[in-house]
């Protein structure tokens, strides 16, 4: 698919619940599916399910997100998150990155919970190539591991 | 302190050495260029890019130029990879031509202009930086932060950096992140999604970025994954410094964004996803407005 053929998208990051998927059957508007490293939920979980669901999605690496609210293309963002609490939700590694992105481009976000499940993805750190560690002499302080962000609510209005 | 990376493409006896980059870090490979077809395919699939890319068009021009013009060699380039200004690269050939300069010379000086140039910008950049520089950077600019770090070291500063993954051709992970390790440079790998919980958290306190392209008024083109990174720093007040070399007078968003083929999506995962629609834009926009300052190759 090309860029130019992306329009009024729904942005999804984190791993996509039975409710959110309702949703997305109901909204029938084109889906992007980014990756979610390092867990590579995007294309493990999410873009299976909605395979299966037969909604229209489009892959995506995360660092494209940016290029896509530049020029427009996305019309929500639809946030699965792990856990609510008093200052806002939590949600998995790059959470932050979508949210933000979303608000510093006045792109409305929803929140669902996320689906409960065990992750057990290849890529579980940065250091890995599919998989295949590539630092041989691999030292665990070289690594940012990922973990959990928290989003702030007033993020989360617009 | 030295990477290959520092300069990827070499000509030696009638042949052009192209550094594989896609094979780093698992070998150290070389391809032999020899005719404008092998040059094209290269550059196609990203054997070489950034630097790379610009002394592969100089050494195709000096190698071929019997057989094509530096206008023909200019045009089959931009058809591979067309957001670099490969014709601006054929204008510098061809106005020192026309001073009567010798065609190999031209590009023997530029190559030795251009490492000195290089190492003075790292110079001006290092003087930029905090004392305790805590920088994010993204893809790869072919071993100027190495060049950054010593400075830095001579300006009795430190310096610590994170490197985005940069995928899917993780460039980050696999050139920079590489290159700056053989090195000895403390430096952390992350995800590229984890750039916006880091400067929340303080822990960067400036950005810097390569640039393919750049215009007079600081708006570059880089990497897809560098406007995310200057419109998130902006947020967290963190500055924001690209690596710009001849800016043009022309309007950002009239220059092509090259889309890869969208299978490339999945480099480097496991497992055929031959039937998953994807999509891959290579480079994105970022305005001067985001910009902190474009520091420039100067003579």
């Amino acid at each position: 698919m090309k860029l130019d053929s992306i329009s009024k998208a729904t942005l999804i990051w984190g791993m996509i619940s039975q409710e959110g998927l309702v949703h997305l059957k109901e909204e029938k508007s084109l889906v992007i599916v980014p990756e979610n490293r390092p867990y590579l939920i995007g294309l493990k979980h999410n873009a299976p399910l909605l395979k299966k669901e037969n909604i229209d999605f489009v892959y995506c690496c995360d660092n494209v997100l940016g290029l896509l609210f530049y020029k427009g293309k996305i019309e929500k963002t639809l946030l699965f998150y792990k856990e609510l609490n008093q200052n806002g939700v939590t949600g998995i590694c790059g959470s932050l990155y979508a949210a933000l992105l979303s608000k510093l481009h006045n792109i409305p976000i929803k929140i669902a919970p996320q689906r409960r499940c065990e992750i057990e993805f290849l890529d579980a750190d940065a250091s890995s190539l599919g998989g295949n560690l590539f630092l041989e002499d691999r030292q665990d302080n070289c690594i940012i591991r990922a973990g959990d962000e928290v989003i702030e609510t007033e993020l989360l209005i617009k | 302190m030295k990477s290959p990376l520092l300069f990827p493409v070499t000509l030696k006896e009638n042949k052009i050495l192209v550094l594989d980059e896609t094979q780093i870090p698992f070998k150290e490979e070389y391809i032999e260029v020899t005719s404008l077809d092998k040059a094209l395919w290269v550059l196609k699939e990203m054997k070489t890019r950034s630097l790379g890319q610009v002394l592969l068009f100089f050494y195709s021009c000096v190698l071929f130029q019997g057989k094509h013009s530096i206008d023909e060699i200019s045009e089959q380039f931009k058809a591979r990879r067309p957001t670099f200004d490969f014709s601006m690269l054929g204008q510098i050939l061809k106005s020192q031509i026309k001073k009567g300069v010798p065609l190999n010379e031209i590009v023997n000086r530029f190559i030795l202009g251009f490492d000195m140039m290089r190492k003075k910008r790292a110079r001006e950049l290092a003087m930029l930086l905090p004392q305790n520089a805590s920088i994010l950077t993204i893809c790869n600019v072919n071993g100027e932060l190495i060049y950054l770090y010593e400075e830095l070291r001579e300006l009795g500063k430190q310096a610590l950096l994170y490197v985005c993954e940069t995928r899917p051709y993780l460039q980050g992970t696999r050139l920079t992140f590489w290159e700056l390790r053989k090195n000895n440079i403390p430096c952390r790998l992350i995800c590229d999604n984890q750039a916006a919980i880091l400067m929340k958290e303080r822990l960067i306190n400036c950005v810097i970025t390569g640039a393919d392209r750049a215009t007079t008024k600081c708006d570059v083109i880089n990497k897809v994954g560098t406007y995310s990174l200057a419109r998130l720093a902006k947020h967290f007040d963190i500055p924001f410094y690209p690596l710009t070399q001849y800016p043009r007078d022309i309007d950002v968003d009239s220059i092509e964004i090259e889309e890869r083929p969208p299978e490339e999506s999945f480099m480097y995962l496991k497992g055929d996803y031959s039937d998953m629609e994807a999509f891959y834009p290579a480079f994105d926009v970022t305005k001067h407005e985001f910009i902190t300052e474009c520091v420039e190759l100067k003579p």
